[in-house]
């Protein structure tokens, strides 16, 4: 919205006669300029100063989406039109001697053609750099730039569109360095390297790597450690690269200690840093296809787990204050049980798994979650919610016990 | 949850609001009228709503408000921001929702609506805005409103739609604006809507996806859209009807919310801001309003947080 972000006070104060007649103006001159271009457009005007116009109310309102709609109907009809080499005479007899051959012709011909569109496409790029330096987080500016590339793709040659793309990435790197949790920035460099990785007629070639090093520049850069966009990209790329690259489940096992070794040393050194602890949950308790080990050895991934929750008490004692590390040692000890329960896999025996009395467990979250209540009480009703199932579900296993 | 004993200091300026949402028309010779121009439609859909849940719901002229919604539709179905804008989901969605508040759906060819809405979907199941080929969940989650509210979920592909979204679940239970993007509460809002109306959300993982929602509250009460991020009103709606939908409701401090969505009236002026102290709008008037509704503010009327409409309007139209 227009007004997100705007002082109240230092708005009144600003509303000086000299900035409102200097506004008046201006209306009057942003509603007879979107008249003028209404008008060409209903009166079918595709023409390149229909253009010029449309430039001039996009430069005071990029969020004027139909002008976007009106300048593309006008770019497809006079600027970017398709090659279309020219037509043989008919019955043509061959190119006597000393004449140039017809496909020699049409070849530069089409040269010709490509030269001069790549300086169209350029400048309808370089018309909106300066739009998404002042507009950075309006969708309608993003969108025309995607579809401007995907001319790029459709009328130059393979080579040609796939340098425009890869131009892309240093304009989305500077705006995220301007603002480093940009989503549509992060949204559009996603789609910038999927169409670099995929060019037309051409084979693919990963950037996940490339990518990956580019978090992970971001997350160890100033400020960068609370970067969750940055985390999330990871989450993304470790398992796309693990899964190009053949990795077997040794090789996954030892990508996932390097990550928790990078996270346990990031959550040391600001514990209150709530990116970190999503990213770590993943890292901890994800199984599924999309994590990093998901065929870790049963007794392996316990192993795991109860390094984090030692890990996480020797942290505790440090911070006594800290939220974050009591909701993950209630959540990774309630994992540890869960795990314990299930079959272990072929090979492993009963007797490496370590026998625990889970009813003082069990007494110890639930202790950890009367911490959390007083010590978060905003979130009183999640820990009262997850007392609440401990406490049912051991009444359930008493039940069975005196049952039994 | 009601959040009626508040003192003085915390009060809904009702009469102020109502008055400042009905002179939005009236500020023609004002730039920031023109400027907002591209969104019109959704304007009237925000202040409407917003008039209907402080319980006013004639604030606007009724004819009027549908005279010029129908003329803001094109002849392919779709509807456009403001007379002479082009078609889009986002206006289309608006539309609807007014007229189904008035109670007018009736006076609009509905197969025609639905059958451009049904035109967006993409291969994926994925829907566009328009013919351009933007595609987002916002665009989806609004096809999927607008045409359960006008009875014709039958024109799309509902499951395939639910697949996408699903992709677009990440790993910390919430949802981005495609698969792969990183979980942001506006979007949540937007996925778990779709997952509502297609009585879907039976298929996510509620305590994961509500523990990172709850997380979203902030010490002075606000919510945030993403970790380590500013508090704003409009979260106060999106995180909040996503808690909602997923009966946890509970997990964040409603009446630390209701007070920090009080502080942000302009006391003076009427409207709400997205901070305390900054300029008010009537996007966050109404998500301002409608997240006291949620937390069960006295006098005022229930909210659906699938719809963000007056809940007496779904209960007559969808019937859950």
């Amino acid at each position: 919205m227009a007004s997100h972000g705007i002082s109240r006070t230092e708005y009144a104060a600003s509303r000086s006669e000299a900035v409102q007649e200097k506004e008046r103006n201006k209306l009057t001159e942003y509603l007879a300029l979107v008249e003028q271009t209404q008008q060409k457009r209903s009166a079918g005007d595709y023409s390149l100063s229909a253009l010029e116009l449309t430039s001039k109310v996009l430069k005071l309102n990029p969020e004027f989406y139909t002008m976007w709609n009106y300048r593309r109907q006008i770019l497809l009809r006079t600027r970017l039109l398709p090659f279309t080499a020219p037509e043989p005479p008919k019955d043509a007899p061959a190119a006597p001697e000393g004449q140039e051959d017809p496909a020699a012709v049409a070849g530069s011909l089409r040269a010709a053609y490509e030269s001069r569109l790549a300086l169209l496409l350029k400048e309808e790029l370089e018309f909106l750099i300066p739009l998404l330096m002042s507009f950075p987080k309006c969708y309608w500016i993003w969108n025309h730039r995607l579809w401007a590339l995907q001319q790029c793709s459709m009328l130059l040659s393979p080579e040609k569109g796939t340098k425009f793309w890869q131009g892309e990435l240093q304009l989305v790197g500077m705006m995220l360095t301007r603002d480093m949790r940009n989503f549509h920035g992060w949204m559009y460099r996603r789609i910038v390297v999927s169409h670099i990785e995929n060019p037309v007629g051409g084979e693919y070639s990963s950037l996940a790597k490339d990518e990956l090093e580019y978090t992970r520049r971001m997350v160890r850069g100033v400020g960068g450690m609370t970067n969750y966009s940055a985390w999330h990209q990871r989450s993304v790329l470790i398992p796309r690269l693990l899964e190009e690259n053949g990795k077997d489940d040794q090789e996954r096992m030892d990508c996932l200690e390097d990550e928790l070794q990078l996270l346990m040393s990031a959550i040391e050194t600001d514990p209150d840093d709530q990116s970190l602890w999503f990213y770590y949950r993943w890292l901890v308790s994800a199984r599924d296809k999309s994590s990093i080990a998901p065929k870790m050895p049963h007794l392996v991934r316990i192993a795991m787990v109860t390094d984090q929750v030692e890990w996480l008490k020797e942290l505790l004692e440090a911070h006594p204050d800290c939220k974050y590390i009591l909701k993950a040692l209630v959540a990774y000890a309630q994992l540890l049980q869960a795990l314990r329960k299930e079959p272990l896999n072929e090979g492993e025996s009963e007797d490496d798994v370590e026998e625990v009395d889970e009813p003082a467990e069990n007494q110890q979250i639930l202790g950890w979650l009367e911490t959390l209540e007083r010590m978060d009480p905003m979130r009183k009703g999640r820990y009262r919610d997850q007392g609440k199932v401990i406490r049912a579900n051991s009444e359930i296993n008493n039940t069975i016990f005196l049952r039994g | 949850m009601a959040v009626a004993a508040l003192t003085d200091e915390h009060q809904l300026y009702v009469d102020k609001h109502v008055a400042y949402i009905q002179s939005l028309d009236t500020k023609k010779d004002s730039l920031d009228y023109w400027l907002t121009e591209h969104l019109r439609l959704s304007g009237v859909y925000w202040g409407l709503t917003a008039l209907c849940l402080m319980k006013h719901p004639d604030g606007l002229p009724r004819d009027a408000t549908i005279a010029y919604v129908k003329s803001c539709q094109h002849v392919s179905g779709g509807f456009g921001a403001n007379p002479g804008h082009d078609a889009h989901i986002l206006y289309t969605v608006s539309a609807i929702q007014i007229l189904a508040i008035e109670d007018a759906l009736d006076t609009i060819d509905r197969d025609r609506v639905a059958s451009w809405i049904a035109g967006l979907q993409q291969e994926s199941g994925v829907f566009t805005g328009d013919e351009w080929g933007e595609t987002d969940t916002r665009f989806l989650y609004g096809a999927m409103n607008a045409l359960s509210l006008l009875g014709r979920l039958d024109a799309i592909d509902v499951d395939k739609a639910i697949d996408y979204v699903l992709r677009c679940q990440n790993h910390d239970g919430g949802f981005g604006m495609a698969p792969g993007a990183e979980s942001h509460a506006g979007q949540i809002f937007t996925c778990v809507g779709a997952l509502a109306i297609a009585g879907r959300l039976g298929d996510i993982d509620a305590d994961l996806l509500a523990d990172w929602l709850c997380e979203r509250q902030l010490p002075n009460g606000g919510l945030n859209g993403r970790p380590e991020k500013l508090e704003d009103v409009c979260y106060s709606w999106w995180v909040q009807s996503s808690l909602a939908m997923l009966q946890r409701l509970h997990w964040i401090d409603g009446e630390k919310l209701a007070k920090f969505i009080l502080r942000c009236q302009d006391e003076e002026g009427g409207g709400i801001a997205d901070r305390p102290g900054d300029m008010v709008d009537v996007f966050h008037t109404l998500f301002g309003v409608a997240g006291l509704s949620l937390l069960g503010y006295e006098g005022l009327e229930e909210v659906d947080p699938v719809y963000c409409m007056p809940r007496k309007v779904i209960k007559k139209i969808v019937g859950k």
